[in-house]
This record gives C-alpha cells, sequence and structure tokens, in this order.
C-alpha cells in the first residue's frame, strides 16, 4: 500500500541507472505516483526502454519502503555490544587503554614507524582470539591480509606455543581444549600484491564469510603499503581507499567481526617548517577508525609507548601514554600477574 | 508536475491525449509551456478553451497564499527546540536548535563531531524524549550514549531513553535516500547522519554515479525532512583542507562549494585539551552576528562505573 509521501517521491532518488532515468523523465514519469499503476509493457513502450529495464524499474518502485533498511534502537545495541567481548591483546596496557581489548563491530587503526611492533601485534591477535572462552578468548578464527609479504609463520608457532602454555599454566585449560594445529588452521593468509589485489580481496570477503563464520578478526597489514608506492592518481587513490574502508566498516558490523588495519608514518610540516611524524593515507581516512592507536619507540629504545589518539568512548588525551613491554615478548609480560578482565 | 490526463478537462479526450502524446506533450509543464495556436490546432479546439485549460492547470498547481502572522503563530506551534543539554552549548545556539533545519557539524577526525551528534542524541531522548534516527556509515556507538546519559541526569530511566534512539547502518548514498523516503522518518524530531562525507568519497569523480547531482538530490530530501516533519537533521562532515598551523582561521568543509550553502547552520569543532572542546558558529542564516564560539567539556565517565551500570542492564549469562 502506497502512501501520498512515497507517490511523490522522485523517481531520481532509487538507484537507476543515468540512461533509464533520463529516458522515463523525457516521457514525463518522475515520480513514484506517475508509474506505479503501469504494466512493465505500458511504461517500456511508453518511455521506450526495453521490457526487462522497465520490469526493473517497476519491481524497485513498488518495494515497499522501509523493508530495506532495519533499525535497531540503541538498547538492543547496547546489550548486543555488551554480549560482544572485545579481543584481549596480552598487553596489559595496551588492554588498558582500549578498555579490555580490540572491540569487535569496530574499525581499530595502530599505526607507527617501521619495526615498532605493528605485524607482532597484528599475529598476536591472530593467536589470542582464538583462545577458549574459559580463558577469556572468542573461539574464534582470523583472517589476515597481507599486503607488505611480513605474515611471518614461524614468528606465529612460538606465538601460539607460547600463548598455549600460558592459558595451560596460568588459567589451568585442560590439555585437549587447544593445540598449536588448530591454531594455525584457523588463520586464513590472503596475500595481495598490488591494490587490485587488495580492493578485490576486501570485497569477496563478504562471500569468504559466508561459509567461515567463525572470523572473528580481519586484519590488513598493512592498508598503507600499496597505497602509497603504485597509486599516482591522488584522486583514484582516495576512491579505492574509501571503497575498502565503508567495505570494512560493513563487515564489521555486519559479522560482528573486530578489523585491524596498520598504517605507516609520514611527515606532516606546520607552518614553521616543523616536521611531525603523523599516521599516513591522509586525513580523509582518519575518519574511518573508531580507534587509532600510535606504537612508539621511548627515546631510549629499551621500551614502548601506546597512545590513543581517537576514540569514541574516552576523552582524546586522558590516557594518551602507556609504557608498554617488548611487543614481541608480550606473552611474557603477561605471565607476570596479568589479570583477565573476564 | 504530472502527467496529462481526462480529469483535467472534459475537452481533452483520449484520442486528442494520443496526439499530445505524439507532439511530445506529456506532462501538465509541456502543456502549459506549449504554443496555444499550434495546440489548438493539433487538436481542433479554440485558442479560447486552450487558455482556459492552462489556466485551471496552474489554478490547481498553485499553492496558496498564507498570511505571515499565521505562518508565525504555525511556526510557534508546531516548532520543537533541541537542546545539547551543555549550557554553553545552548546558551551560544540561542537555546537550541528550532526544529525545520539542517545544521552541519564539521571537523577532523577526533575533533568531537561525533561527540556532539551523541550529546544531541542523547539529551533529546533521555530529557526532551523525543524519538531520534542515528543514520551511522560506521559502527553504533550505544555505550557512549549511556555513558552521556549518566552526566545529562542522575538515575533517570535510561533503558526508555535508549529505546526511543534508532540506529540505522547506511552503506551508500542510495541506501539513504532510501531512509529519507522511508514513512517511519515522520516521527523522529532529530534525525543524524554521520557522517554524510564517508558517504560521498568513494563515489567522488566517479562518472557513473554523478557525486555532485547525488548530492544535490540528497540536499533536497535532506531539506524537506526537515522542514515538511519539522525536525532537526544533522549531518556530520569531514574537512578538506584544515589551515596552515598556527592560523586563526577555520578549515574548510568537505563536500564543496554546493554543499556549503545548504546547512542553515554550520559549526566547527575542534578539540583543544583532554576533554576539553570548543564549537564555532561558522554560519548561521538567521542570526546578524555570526562567529560565536565556545569551549566546554563533553562528560566522560570512569571505567569501572561503565563496567557496573552495563552489568545491571545486561546480566552477563
Amino acid at each position: 500500500m502506497a502512501t501520498s509521501i512515497t507517490n511523490s517521491r522522485p523517481i531520481c532518488t532509487y538507484p537507476i541507472p543515468m540512461s533509464i532515468q533520463s529516458k522515463l523523465s523525457k516521457a514525463g514519469f518522475l515520480t513514484t505516483g506517475s508509474v506505479a499503476n503501469l504494466r512493465p509493457s505500458e511504461l517500456s513502450s511508453s518511455a521506450e526502454i526495453s521490457l526487462e529495464d522497465a520490469a526493473d524499474v517497476l519491481d524497485l518502485v513498488r518495494k515497499p519502503n522501509g523493508l530495506f533498511l532495519e533499525t535497531k534502537t540503541a538498547l538492543e545495541i547496547l546489550r548486543e555490544e555488551q554480549r560482544n567481548y572485545p579481543i584481549v591483546t596480552m598487553s596489559q596496557n595496551i588492554d588498558k587503554i582500549l578498555n579490555g581489548g580490540v572491540p569487535l563491530a569496530k574499525i581499530t587503526e595502530i599505526s607507527g614507524i617501521a619495526g615498532v611492533g605493528k605485524t607482532q601485534l597484528c599475529l598476536q591477535l591472530c593467536v589470542t582470539v582464538q583462545m577458549p572462552e574459559e580463558c577469556g578468548g572468542l573461539k574464534g578464527h582470523a583472517v589476515y591480509i597481507d599486503t607488505e609479504g611480513s605474515f611471518n609463520a614461524s614468528r606465529l608457532q612460538d606465538m601460539s606455543q607460547a600463548c598455549i602454555e600460558h592459558c595451560r599454566n596460568a588459567m589451568n585449560l585442560a590439555a585437549e581444549n587447544w593445540n598449536l594445529a588448530s591454531i594455525t588452521e584457523n588463520i586464513f593468509v590472503f596475500r595481495c600484491k598490488e591494490v587490485t589485489e587488495l580492493l578485490s580481496c576486501v570485497m569477496i570477503l563478504k562471500e569468504f564469510l559466508k561459509t567461515h563464520d567463525q572470523v572473528k578478526l580481519i586484519v590488513i597489514d598493512s592498508l598503507a603499503f600499496h597505497f602509497r608506492h603504485d597509486m599516482e592518481n591522488a584522486a583514484l587513490r582516495s576512491r579505492v581507499l574509501h571503497k575498502i574502508a565503508a567495505e570494512l566498516a560493513r563487515l564489521a558490523v555486519e559479522s560482528k567481526l573486530a578489523v585491524v588495519v596498520t598504517n605507516q608514518m609520514t611527515t606532516k610540516f606546520d607552518s614553521k617548517g616543523q616536521g611531525r611524524l603523523t599516521p599516513a593515507l591522509g586525513t580523509s581516512w582518519g575518519h574511518a577508525p573508531t580507534f587509532r592507536l600510535i606504537l612508539d619507540w621511548d627515546p631510549s629504545r629499551s621500551f614502548r609507548w601506546a597512545t590513543l589518539i581517537k576514540s569514541s568512548s574516552l576523552p582524546p588525551g586522558s590516557a594518551p601514554y602507556q609504557k608498554i613491554a617488548r611487543v614481541v615478548k608480550l606473552y611474557r609480560f603477561s605471565n607476570q600477574g596479568y589479570l583477565f578482565p573476564y | 508536475m504530472n502527467l496529462i490526463s481526462e480529469s483535467i478537462s472534459p475537452l481533452l479526450t483520449l484520442d486528442k491525449l494520443e496526439l499530445l502524446k505524439a507532439h511530445k506533450v506529456l506532462t501538465t509543464l509541456d502543456f502549459v509551456q506549449y504554443n496555444n495556436d499550434k495546440i489548438a490546432n493539433l487538436i481542433g479546439q479554440n485558442v479560447s478553451e486552450i487558455i482556459k485549460i492552462k489556466d485551471q492547470i496552474l489554478a490547481a498547481n498553485n499553492s496558496k497564499p498564507l498570511r505571515a502572522d499565521k505562518l508565525y503563530e504555525m511556526i510557534l506551534k508546531r516548532t520543537t527546540i533541541i537542546k545539547s543539554g551543555i549550557d554553553m552549548v545552548d546558551k551560544m545556539l540561542d537555546g537550541g536548535i528550532p526544529s525545520g533545519r539542517l545544521v552541519e557539524v564539521f571537523g577532523e577526525s577526533g575533533s568531537g563531531k561525533t561527540q556532539f551528534a551523541l550529546q544531541l542524541t542523547a539529551n533529546t531522548a533521555l530529557k526532551q524524549q523525543h524519538p531520534v534516527c542515528y543514520l551511522t556509515t560506521s559502527d553504533a556507538k550505544a555505550e557512549r550514549i549511556m555513558d552521556i546519559m549518566h552526566g545529562l541526569q542522575k538515575d533517570a530511566d535510561y533503558l526508555k531513553s535508549l529505546e526511543r534512539i534508532h540506529f540505522c547502518y547506511v552503506n551508500d548514498v542510495y541506501q539513504l535516500m532510501e531512509m529519507l523516503w522511508t514513512p517511519g522518518m515522520r516521527e523522529y524530531k532529530l534525525v543524524i547522519i554521520d557522517s554524510l562525507a564517508t558517504l560521498f568519497l568513494p563515489i567522488r569523480g566517479d562518472s557513473f554515479n554523478d557525486a555532485i547531482s547525488l548530492l544535490n538530490k540528497v540536499a533536497s530530501d535532506l531539506k524537506r525532512l526537515a522542514v515538511v516533519h519539522q525536525c532537526v537533521v544533522l549531518t556530520v562532515n569531514h574537512v578538506s583542507k584544515g589551515p596552515a598551523e598556527g592560523t586563526a582561521s577555520t578549515p574548510t568543509p568537505f563536500l564543496g562549494r554546493y554543499w556549503s550553502s545548504v546547512p542553515n547552520l554550520r559549526l566547527h569543532s575542534k578539540h583543544l585539551s583532554k576533554d576539553e572542546f570548543q564549537l564555532t558558529v561558522v554560519k548561521n542564516i538567521y542570526s546578524p552576528d555570526p562567529g560565536p564560539k565556545c569551549s566546554f567539556r563533553y562528560f566522560f565517565r570512569s571505567r569501572v562505573d561503565m563496567k557496573n551500570e552495563c552489568k545491571s542492564i545486561c546480566p552477563h549469562t
């Protein structure tokens, strides 16, 4: 049943190709009401479009409004958020500034200079996301999109071994509950050698997730790499980047999984010519992630700082610097009396 | 503008409509624009009859004049003032934002744009008890809304207020338009689009989805929504280019020059230090003195409070 509002809705607000739209408007069909009661054959002959196109247009226009998108109340979402435990990083202080770990249904960005431990943190998340529920994990699988060729399987083995040992020793996990083979089995690595591959990989993840619904984490390491090397055309670059960002946001929300992307650092100059290190990929990219974390060395190079530069639930700068142990040894650090949040 | 039909005049019989159609006279607008003599020739009527039909069409499409004082009374009756619940901000906005306006808040990432949107949402749902629609392109920040509500009022009926807020995820411009034309939209007193720029970034410069013409359609849909349903529409926008550091000027909002003329009220959001933020009125078509500024703090709760509260809402199973 169409109401008066929907009858006056202009046809140009529907996703109809321009060529068909201009034919429709030339024939005088401008609002939904003007075509609503026509048969496809009538529309086809009077607007001079093919019968298939006419049928498509009518299907689209007659689709009952409101079914297209569903809304949820804030209360429902809050309850969902409470059920989604974050992925612990096993670094006490990073978990602390992220309020328990890397959140599901959100995009988190980790940036930092080369060698500061971004990839290590990502690999570690691929392991910790698989921890059994009784140890505070999610028993989820991980997708690792590797653009730099930095995925290190033997490092992953070390980490997995350490993580399993930690769970058994510190949390009395029964030996048969979790083993090394299952960890490596449940990490799916996509190797993307250039931008087109990265874009197509992200676009087909939706299909991949249909058959792998246990995936709780998507890592892109690093997002910046191809964009900083391959792309000369700035407009195309931003279009592709934001297409990826939009798709990631959608996957995160629809499949309730955490998206972690790493980013490189670049030097930004202010009016006085003073250089300052900021995350790369430009200012408009900065809006996409919900959390932005920067890892940096202390001048003494004996430990690292983690800085949260963007967050929706914390005032920026309230907990800016957290000293973190060497990222490569995070699991050791967690042995020193770190209590899991759950 | 409608298609011409028999209902307009008894003189326009089916066969005459066919004749007109063959000469590309399809809509009432085509009919009114067409030369009198030619139409008269075409359908074999007097020119005076044609003029009469044209007058009828014009009369039927005319909107009736309203007296300004009646209009003023009507506005007083229908207008709702949407408040942020932060005294400094409401004072700067002369008490709040009246319904029927399209407001934009823009700023760099992490500058408090979304915080402002969430603040309005929380206050409208909790204190003013109006339903709110929050269209988001990223994630829903329900926990943060809960947080802000605590800052606004202690021991209120948070659950009922949270149920007044409807979140909807939109992934592209067409989904946004679909949503704007949903009949249910008339319920809301505050509609937030966070963020409009994110919807347009992936198609900027794309020839298939002509971004400018889409923006045009969205702009008119948003204005229609604000005025017809008497609600406040708030859009969140990015900055396209920041000013050189150290200069006092505000950066340029994204979405181009055309869009910059669309909102009635434009606010620039800036992060000063810690929990301190600043909002500047960059454009206000209703106020003679543009550019008032205010700095204020958003309410942030301690982590422990948040965790306990959430547990009481949603006991872990």
